[in-house]
């Protein structure tokens, strides 16, 4: 487990399995989980099979195919499996269960984190029948990716209607983000169409400069008095849904500030990344009072157009003071 | 000089008396030499591959048994085969059986063999389109090679066509059909062997076994290397050297009387350890009163964990599959080896045939086998497997083969027979007989009609 947005956690966080069923209403069966060591991140999942009656209502399944060849024999089979989902939960009310938005009238927990749609653990949903019908050659590749024990779990990969056998060596890798995402693909079945889109530069001129800088870049372009409108903000942010970074740039007489935002949203099974650039530019010598070049804001070395946010000039940003550049 | 091998072995002449056999039992009241053929059993004995003519001195209603110094033989069937409680056919359910064989003397004490194994399995084919012919070959070389003590010193040698193989009393192997090449020298009682199977029950593996007879046969000392070629069978690819899993075993075979007869075998093999097998077994045979034959037995086996000679989860095949595996038990080697390498398996199996004559012309006969089975896991940590026949270990299977009808036998004193019957062990096979399959029997119940007529 890692924590690269440094989500501030006031709440213990625990794992937990869930495992959603598709009749006669859509819903989920939590099972088993534990404490996770936030400061360590590491942890162990146990897993276990739910009761008989909650595995005969599992959805959405899976069709497992095992393949093996050697010389001219090829061997498959298919078999119906389950992914259950493993969730890490900020305990917000702390009765070690997951209390899932909308499903509870507790606060809900929140949940930051779930088990990758590609790389998982798949549960096998009648392990008897596999072993009895199965190929010699599949069963030993089902004991070689159970690590030789007699287990309904087994590692698989891909997604979609098939999943294939993963590696022995599995392990869950689990990155904490609070956008969102992990909820959204809990609820959505793994479903989770992604998009990003970048809104066109929003470009604000001093008033004592000509619109013909802009120039025919793409976006709007206006004259303002800067001096008049109030500071953006410019502090670098770094959260799984919300992201700020600013640079600073230069060219003659010129000097342009860069502000790109990003905001992660989920709706309705769809997770929306959308980009803005807000860019102010000032003649040298009649410099807004919040102007934040060279104190909040790095400067960066770059031939690009003054009214983009250059490739080259990300990652500068938080580097406070001085000028950078890249290469 | 040459001479015709005649065997008389100490075990025998204890005896006293020859058993006069059945028509149904189609075996020779002589020895064969290497006969691996279940001698307690009233399950049909087929012909083997060699001296053909000492086999059919009993057996005096083949017509053609021999032209100048040639000899023939031919034992005939056709059937049919339907489900009473099964998913399919099987394979052999419309077909033909035709087993062809011819034996000339070379010169004194060798022997040509030629055998002509012709069917068609299934009429559903399509007019010949399934049908083979399958030859086996075999030079039989038997010499005294002088005396010691006044007693010949005789060698044998025969090969490749080998027949039905057994190992001692089966506890290895029994009644695998193979090639190979065997070499035996025998002095009042005593006897030498070696024996070479190119292919036993994988197929990469070679089966090479020694044993000294004593007591004419009674008891006997062996020594088996049974070799595997790690090779991946499954990314096929060479491994590293051949491995060899070496046994030693010691098995008696104890004539107790008033047919009765208890036979034993046990060895080990050095695994991790000292890894044991055994094999025990009790037998009662009557036959060759006017109108009962009866044989009942019992066999107990063990088998070890890790007694097995593969490591590899790789079950054994038969590549030999007609209609005449019907006639050896379902408790076989073949069944235990493929768990062998994480199980302790036991069984306890009954046998029992009945064949009664009523009147002139009718047969009922009555055959059972009655097996149950037990594994163990080994070890702190094992899987679960299911065996090829449908066996679950760890855990424990009763399961009862059975074959129960009558026969129609409407030529006095010929045993050509027309008989109906219900079983549910029908030889299971691929479209091609010597396709390799590791489930020797279909599941199910079928009722068949079959013709049978000795040449």
């Amino acid at each position: 487990m890692a924590n690269p947005y440094r989500i501030e956690l006031s709440h213990p966080l625990r794992y937990t399995t869930v495992w959603t069923t598709g009749s006669p209403l859509p819903g989920y069966s939590v099972l088993g989980g534990g404490a996770v060591n936030a400061r360590t991140g590491e942890f162990q999942v146990e897993l276990g099979l739910p009761s008989r009656e909650v595995s005969q209502r599992l959805a959405p399944t899976n069709d497992l195919y095992l393949y093996t060849q050697a010389a001219d024999i090829r061997s498959y089979e298919v078999v119906d499996a389950y992914r259950p989902r493993v969730v890490l939960y900020e305990d917000v009310n702390d009765n070690e269960q997951l209390d899932l938005p909308r499903a509870t009238s507790a606060a809900p927990d929140r949940v930051l984190a779930i088990d990758d749609d590609y790389y998982t653990m798949g549960a096998v949903l009648d392990v008897e029948a596999l072993l009895r019908e199965a190929a010699p050659a599949l069963v030993d590749l089902y004991y070689e990716a159970t690590g030789g024990r007699f287990t309904a779990f087994i590692p698989t990969r891909g997604t979609g209607d098939y999943v294939y056998v993963g590696e022995a060596s599995f392990t869950y890798t689990f990155l904490l983000d609070d956008s969102g995402i992990a909820f959204a693909s809990l609820e959505c079945l793994r479903n989770v169409s992604t998009r990003s889109t970048a809104l066109p530069p929003n470009v604000v001129l001093d008033d004592a400069l000509d619109t013909a800088l802009c120039g025919l870049d793409y976006g709007a372009c206006r004259s303002d008095e800067l001096d008049r409108l109030p500071a953006p903000a410019v502090s670098m942010v770094s959260s799984s849904g919300y992201q700020r970074q600013a640079v600073c740039r230069r060219r003659e007489d010129l000097e342009a500030l860069a502000v790109n935002e990003r905001r992660l949203g989920c709706e309705r099974c769809e997770c929306v990344s959308e980009s803005t650039l807000d860019v102010f530019v000032a003649a040298r010598e009649e410099l807004p009072p919040w102007w934040p070049c060279g104190d909040q804001v790095v400067y960066c070395e770059s031939e690009s157009s003054l009214t983009g946010y250059p490739s080259e000039c990300l990652g500068l940003a938080g580097l406070a003071g001085g000028t950078q550049s890249e290469g | 000089m040459f001479r015709p091998l005649r065997v008389t072995s100490r075990f025998l002449s204890v005896l006293g008396c020859v058993v006069v056999l059945l028509p149904r039992e189609a075996a020779a009241a002589q020895s064969v030499f290497a006969d691996g053929r279940d001698s307690y059993t009233l399950l049909e004995r087929h012909l083997l591959n060699r001296q053909l003519a000492d086999q059919l001195e009993e057996q005096p209603y083949r017509l053609w048994r021999s032209a100048g110094r040639l000899t023939f033989a031919s034992d005939l069937a056709i059937g049919t085969q339907q489900t009473l409680h099964a998913a399919q056919q099987s394979r052999f359910h419309g077909y033909f059986l035709a087993d062809l064989f011819a034996a000339a003397p070379i010169v004194d004490g060798l022997d040509a063999n030629l055998n002509l194994l012709t069917f068609n399995p299934s009429a559903s084919d399509g007019y010949r389109v399934s049908a083979e012919v399958r030859p086996g070959f075999a030079l039989h070389w038997t010499q005294d090679l002088g005396e010691v003590d006044g007693v010949p010193l005789v060698a044998n040698v025969l090969g490749p066509d080998l027949g039905w193989v057994t190992l001692g009393k089966g506890l290895l192997l029994e009644q695998i059909p193979a090639e190979g090449v065997t070499g035996d020298l025998s002095w009042q009682g005593l006897g030498v062997r070696n024996t070479y199977v190119g292919r036993a029950l994988w197929p990469d593996d070679d089966v090479i076994s020694s044993s000294l007879r004593v007591f004419g046969g009674l008891a006997e000392l062996g020594l088996v290397n049974w070799k595997t070629h790690r090779y991946d069978l499954y990314d096929d690819r060479e491994m590293e050297a051949t491995r060899s899993a070496w046994y030693l075993s010691a098995a008696v075979d104890l004539p107790l009387g008033r047919g009765f007869r208890v036979a034993g075998e046990y060895a080990v093999r050095r695994r991790q350890g000292t890894r044991g097998g055994a094999l025990g077994r009790i037998d009662y045979l009557h036959r060759g009163s006017s109108w009962l034959s009866v044989h009942t037995g019992y066999q107990l086996r063990w088998y070890d964990a890790r007694f097995g000679p593969r490591r590899e989860l790789v079950p054994p095949s038969s590549v030999f599959n007609t209609p005449y595996q019907e006639d050896v038990y379902a408790t076989n080697s073949f069944e235990y080896l493929y768990l062998s390498e994480w199980f302790e398996q036991i069984s306890h199996t009954l046998m029992l045939e009945v064949h009664a004559r009523l009147g002139s012309y009718l047969d009922l006969f009555v055959e059972a086998e009655e097996w149950a089975r037990h594994a163990t896991g080994h070890g702190a940590e094992y899987p679960v497997l299911y065996s090829p026949e449908g066996f679950r270990a760890p855990g424990n299977l009763l399961r009862l083969y059975y074959r129960t009808g009558v026969s129609l036998l409407p030529f006095t004193g010929l045993p050509h027979r027309l008989s109906a019957f219900v079983t549910n062990k029908q030889v299971r096979g691929g479209y091609y007989a010597t396709e390799p399959i590791s489930r020797r029997f279909d599941s199910g119940t079928f009722w068949a009609l079959q013709l049978e007529a000795w040449l």
